[in-house]
């Protein structure tokens, strides 16, 4: 049967064309759409710190964002440039609501309930103990300097389109970037000199 | 190490910012453990069975958005209601003449054009094509008094056989019942689903077939194996080869019909079609037939109830989900587990509830995510044996999951910590 994959329709189609599917209605533009940028957005709100219970939530909530938005997309960024920005967004929300929750708990006495990690998909000990490294040091930058970082390290993208994303001058942008990895090199050095990464949850 | 900036020219920046590497290479082994962190984060994209599970989760949450969106709406677009209704219907009657695609004989468009204008549907009597673009929807009558309605982005031949063969797309049929000894089949790929007398829909797309019965008995047959579909079941089927951690049988039906909740694995993953706008009567009318089951925004108000902190909650909706066939039901079993092993802390019931699913779904869509959770949780519990035994149960099962390399590595380790403390 000659079908045409839908894989291969959708990185046929332009972004303007693919916008305009969607709003069609047609559930395959949906699908279409969902099948490019899913991979984006994983990796984009787990370097964020986004946990992995919290993950898959956290990427559908990004869609559901981008459904309810994409009427109001007018093409004058790239459609991914876009959907980092509603991601962006969403896991700055989701670390205010952390913090309080975090706060309140606290405020009123009560113990943080430890939720065990979901284990990572690793090839192996070793990366996982890298990534582990990545994002516990990701975690003590600030947001700005993390979300700069994360876009242009970790995603590759052109300091204009990170400028894009945070909204904010392209020397901000570059600032942020030294400090971060100014930072970012210190506590892996410090943690380096100790001896040790950190440990997996049950890691033998 | 992937650099990506080393490639891109002028990406310029202050004079001392270095590319990637230039900055790794700086900080010496740190740097070098950072690299291989950075390039294992590029990595962290989510296997096919994450993503599919997703993909099932937000079909629910974007229909309730859809519903809610058009609810507080609805005033503001019934008059452009009214006029697409007029355009449609005026479309539908003129529909025949004018689709560049669409063969029909002479004496059929005859007979389209002096039946009443409420039943104006074109009658394919002889071979033809029919294809409707991303805005069209068409309902079409055949031989013996069978009607089809088709979806958007729809292919549908009818061949020298006189026999439907869905190329791409969607259609959902109404067949009246059939004399004794003959039976309505379309085609879909290698498979034929024959009908006796019911109302169901098929769905191609790109990799699979997906059929869902409304009222009725459907019979899916490939190469002489057949599998029975009844009322508010659903089944999937791949055209391919089956995606990783899936069995590779998984797309010929079993021999005889099992258990219900087996007969209905895999939902196709595709959008409901509540939300496509103009959607037909006969699409929407399916998915409400279906309403014995619980209301498809369940899996949002479990969602919202573990938010607000009440995993009891949560639990009691998803276990009235997961009687549901398909996805939607294996996906809130597998839940389930997640909220009894990371909101309750009780990992024992998790289990409880994972071997449930294992014995239900056998081959379901889940079944990789399932055994992977099953042989995490004994880990952390301490079970080692048991760990070690579903570990290899699972890479036996799963011999092309994305997971083997992380379960391969999970066992060895445990094996090493059985070896040690046995005496």
């Amino acid at each position: 049967m000659a079908l045409v994959g839908m894989s291969q329709q959708s990185t046929r189609i332009p972004d303007p064309d693919l916008v305009a599917w969607c709003l069609t209605g047609d559930p395959q533009g949906w699908r279409a759409l969902y099948n490019r940028h899913v991979g984006q957005v994983m990796r984009f709100v787990a370097a964020l710190g986004v946990g992995a219970n919290d993950r898959e939530d956290a990427v559908q909530d990004v869609f559901v964002a981008v459904y309810k938005s994409l009427p109001s997309f007018r093409g004058e960024a790239q459609l991914s440039t876009w959907i980092y920005k509603i991601a962006a967004r969403h896991v700055n929300r989701l670390s205010s609501r952390r913090r309080m929750r975090d706060l309140l708990s606290h405020l009123l006495w009560r113990e943080l309930k430890h939720q065990p990690a979901m284990v990572e998909s690793h090839d192996s000990v070793e990366r996982a103990g890298d990534l582990e490294l990545l994002d516990t040091l990701l975690q003590k930058l600030s947001s700005k300097k993390r979300t700069a970082l994360v876009l242009f390290e970790i995603e590759g993208l052109p300091v204009e389109e990170v400028a894009q994303i945070v909204g904010c001058p392209i020397n901000t942008v570059w600032s942020r970037l030294h400090h971060a990895r100014a930072e970012l090199g210190k506590l892996a050095a410090k943690i380096h000199a100790r001896g040790h990464a950190p440990r997996r949850e049950g890691q033998a | 190490m992937s650099d990506k900036h080393s490639q891109q020219p002028g990406s310029g920046g202050p004079r001392n910012f270095g590319d990637q590497e230039a900055w790794l290479n700086s900080l010496g082994p740190a740097g070098q453990a950072l690299g291989r962190g950075i390039a294992a984060a590029q990595g962290r994209t989510g296997d096919e069975i994450t993503r599919r599970r997703m993909w099932s989760g937000l079909g629910g949450r974007l229909r309730a958005t859809s519903k809610a969106r058009t609810a507080w709406r609805w005033p503001t677009v019934v008059g452009l209601a009214g006029l697409v209704l007029v355009v449609a219907v005026i479309g539908a009657l003129q529909l025949g003449a004018s689709t560049p695609a669409n063969h029909m004989t002479e004496a059929s468009a005859k007979e389209a054009s002096d039946v009443a204008p409420e039943r104006a549907e074109p009658f394919l009597q002889g071979p033809a094509e029919v294809n409707t673009g991303a805005n069209e929807t068409m309902r079409v009558r055949l031989r013996g008094g069978t009607r089809v309605a088709l979806g958007t982005r729809t292919h549908l031949v009818l061949n020298d056989r006189l026999e439907p063969e869905l190329k791409l797309g969607r259609v959902v049929l109404d067949v009246p019942k059939q004399a004794p000894g003959h039976t309505f089949a379309v085609k879909a790929g290698p498979y034929h689903v024959s009908v006796l007398g019911t109302r169901f829909s098929v769905d191609v797309d790109s990799d699979s077939v997906a059929v869902q019965v409304v009222e009725g008995v459907v019979e899916v047959t490939r190469h002489g194996r057949k599998l029975r579909l009844a009322a508010g079941q659903n089944w999937t089927g791949w055209l391919g080869a089956p995606p990783p951690g899936l069995a590779p049988d998984d797309g010929a039906p079993a021999a005889k019909p099992s258990h219900a909740a087996s007969a209905t694995r895999g939902v196709s993953a595709r959008m409901p079609v509540a939300l496509r706008r103009g959607a037909e009567a006969s699409s929407q009318s399916q998915t409400t037939s279906l309403g014995a089951h619980p209301p498809p925004d369940v899996a949002n108000q479990a969602r919202q109830a573990l938010a607000a902190g009440d995993p009891d909650k949560a639990l009691a909706l998803l276990a009235a989900l997961s009687k549901q066939p398909g996805l939607a039901g294996e996906n809130a079993s597998y839940e389930m587990g997640r909220v009894w092993l990371q909101h309750k802390l009780q990992p024992r019931q998790a289990l409880l509830v994972w071997q449930r699913y294992q014995r239900q779904h056998p081959q379901g869509v889940l079944r990789a995510e399932v055994d992977l959770s099953v042989v995490e949780t004994l880990a952390k519990l301490g079970d080692v044996r048991r760990a070690v035994a579903e570990g290899q149960a699972f890479l036996r099962r799963h011999t092309r999951s994305e997971r083997r390399g992380d379960v391969e590595a999970l066992v060895s380790a445990l094996q090493a910590k059985l070896n040690a403390t046995t005496p």
